[in-house]
């Protein structure tokens, strides 16, 4: 369980770090924020446990807040086990898979969770090699940029 | 073919038939309640069905703690919040919701507040996030479309914020669930298309959609056969029991299905004519669903066959080439919508029902943020929807 936690975590710190690149470079993406106030807050969770990372709305980009962070989140997503969470992470689910297959809670405002989940839907098609992209999205999206620039971001 | 992974829950017992309403008292003793809140509307007791309702409750010499009346058509906050504090006065220990889509969805607002300790229902606010038993809870429809009797969803209006706070948990779902003809037996012809269409297409949707499982897919075709049996003869006679009762147990059962499967476009885009142009729902189901459908058929070819064989009947289905089977389904769709045009006029486009091109975009805008959009086969874009609305104007 404690390397299951530990990926877990890793792959949450991967993702919020992944929301930040892409969401500097990806027009889409940019677009999507518009929905959100600055400051909104944003949390990625697995349920019942500290494994958590959260980004927070500022200007057209996110911003990372890591996995402490002291104002409560305006939206949480909290899978439902460490499991659960890996198997988005790794690429074996798209996030919307993960919500039909219930692999996931939401607590907010089920409107604002929408723009979010394309957000995913995008990082996803940026992150994972195109072969993992066509099984785990209904369709490919037009990037407005390329996978490198986005890995170049999130290891700067 | 089974999904990978899927969950399923239909809690709610069904009591389906002559005589049902007389039950409610057997029902909520059952439940180990004593002292019900009674919430409906002024049309029920106007068509006498509360008074069945409580002179059974009288024989049964259970007290009911108070009868309110006043639900608005949508539900919102503050109502919710004022019958709390009511069925807190009168002692009301379980509620009997008696009425349509919009007095069931107050019913599980008040449940969720009654039941837990919250002074806030946002609290509860989102996906699975309220868990726990809540008090019993009778949900008796006076309309066949919403399913609102057997489905984990209620949405209740913030009016001071202007937003619709939308909860979905398997909590709030009712213990029973009343079907007695005599509940529709007034539903004008009209209403009585209109919703029928809308339950029509939570099984069409909750049976192609991408969250679909083997269990919510038998509710679904059997809803679909029921709808395609009945809605017609329900229309043209009103007080045709069997046709009547055929319809209230088609509508739960796409409840049961959806609940499950959830919906698709018809629905995002349904919603976002009711919020931007105050489209009635079942009207917005009716002119978009073919429409829908259409741009749903590539990925949904064997679906739609599949719906073919229930709407249609066996006959219809093995004349039918394997590959023009989900074409024929939309085309039989099609007709059958246009037939109660003819009979009732049903509206069979978005200009008759006060959608003005210029709305497009707004529309366009909230149907992609619905959550219903997120398991439609097909991507739901922005152009997408813009163009259906095109299609459908």
């Amino acid at each position: 369980m404690k390397f299951r936690r530990l990926i877990t975590g890793i792959g949450l710190k991967f993702l919020g770090k992944g929301l930040v690149s892409c969401s500097k470079i990806e027009k889409a993406i940019q677009k999507e924020l518009e929905f959100y106030e600055d400051g909104f807050i944003i949390e990625l969770k697995v349920f019942n446990t500290d494994t958590q990372v959260a980004v927070e709305k500022v200007g057209n980009n996110f911003k990372y807040l890591g996995s402490n962070y002291n104002r409560a989140p305006d939206l949480s997503i909290a899978f439902k086990s460490y499991e659960a969470a890996l198997m988005l992470i790794l690429g074996q689910i798209g996030v919307y898979e993960g919500y039909a297959q219930h692999r996931f809670i939401v607590k907010g405002d089920l409107i604002a969770s929408m723009p979010f989940i394309r957000i995913l839907y995008y990082v996803e098609a940026y992150l994972f090699p195109k072969i993992i992209s066509k099984k785990i999205l209904k369709e490919i999206p037009k990037l407005s940029s390329n996978k490198i620039k986005a890995y170049i971001r999130l290891i700067a | 073919m089974l999904p990978e992974y899927y969950e399923f829950k239909n809690s709610v017992k069904i009591i389906s038939g002559k005589n049902a309403l007389e039950n409610i008292p057997f029902e909520l003793s059952n439940l180990e309640a004593k002292r019900p809140l009674i919430l409906t509307t002024k049309s029920m007791i106007r068509n006498g069905q509360l008074k069945i309702v409580t002179d059974a409750m009288e024989n049964a010499n259970i007290e009911v703690g108070l009868i309110f009346k006043e639900i608005p058509q949508d539900s919102s906050i503050e109502i919710v919040n004022s019958i709390s504090q009511l069925y807190k006065e009168n002692n009301c220990d379980s509620i009997v919701a008696i009425g349509g889509g919009s007095v069931i969805d107050t019913a599980k607002g008040v449940n969720m507040l009654v039941s837990t300790n919250a002074t806030d229902l946002k609290e509860y606010m989102g996906l699975e996030i309220l868990g726990g038993k809540l008090n019993p809870f009778i949900a008796v429809p006076s309309t066949s479309g919403t399913g609102s009797e057997a489905t984990l969803v209620s949405v209740i209006a913030d009016t001071s914020r202007k937003v619709k706070m939308e909860f979905i948990s398997y909590s709030i779902l009712p213990d029973v669930a009343v079907l007695d003809p005599r509940m529709t037996a007034t539903l004008p012809s009209k209403l009585t298309a209109s919703t029928g269409i809308d339950a029509l297409t939570h099984s069409i949707e909750a049976f192609s959609g991408f969250q679909k499982n083997p269990i919510s897919d038998v509710y679904a075709l059997t809803s679909i056969e029921l709808i395609s049996n009945y809605l017609e003869k329900a229309v043209v006679d009103g007080k045709d029991e069997k046709a009547r009762l055929a319809m209230a147990n088609g509508s739960l059962m796409a409840g049961i299905a959806f609940s499950n499967s959830m919906v698709g476009i018809v629905h995002a885009i349904g919603h976002a004519c009711g919020g931007v142009c105050n489209v009635p729902h079942g009207d917005a189901m009716t002119i978009l669903l073919p429409h829908c459908m259409n741009l749903n058929l590539e990925l949904c070819q064997e679906e739609y066959g599949r719906i073919l064989l229930a709407f249609s009947g066996p006959e219809v289905y093995s004349q039918t080439p394997r590959e023009d089977r989900g074409r024929r389904c939309i085309d039989e769709i099609n007709k059958f919508i246009n037939k109660f045009n003819e009979i009732c006029g049903l509206p069979n486009k978005l200009r008759d029902v006060g959608v003005k091109k210029e709305d497009f975009e707004t529309i366009a805008k909230t149907a992609i943020n619905d959550g219903a959009a997120i398991v439609n086969p097909v991507e739901v874009t922005f152009d997408r929807v813009m163009k259906i609305l095109e299609e459908a104007y």
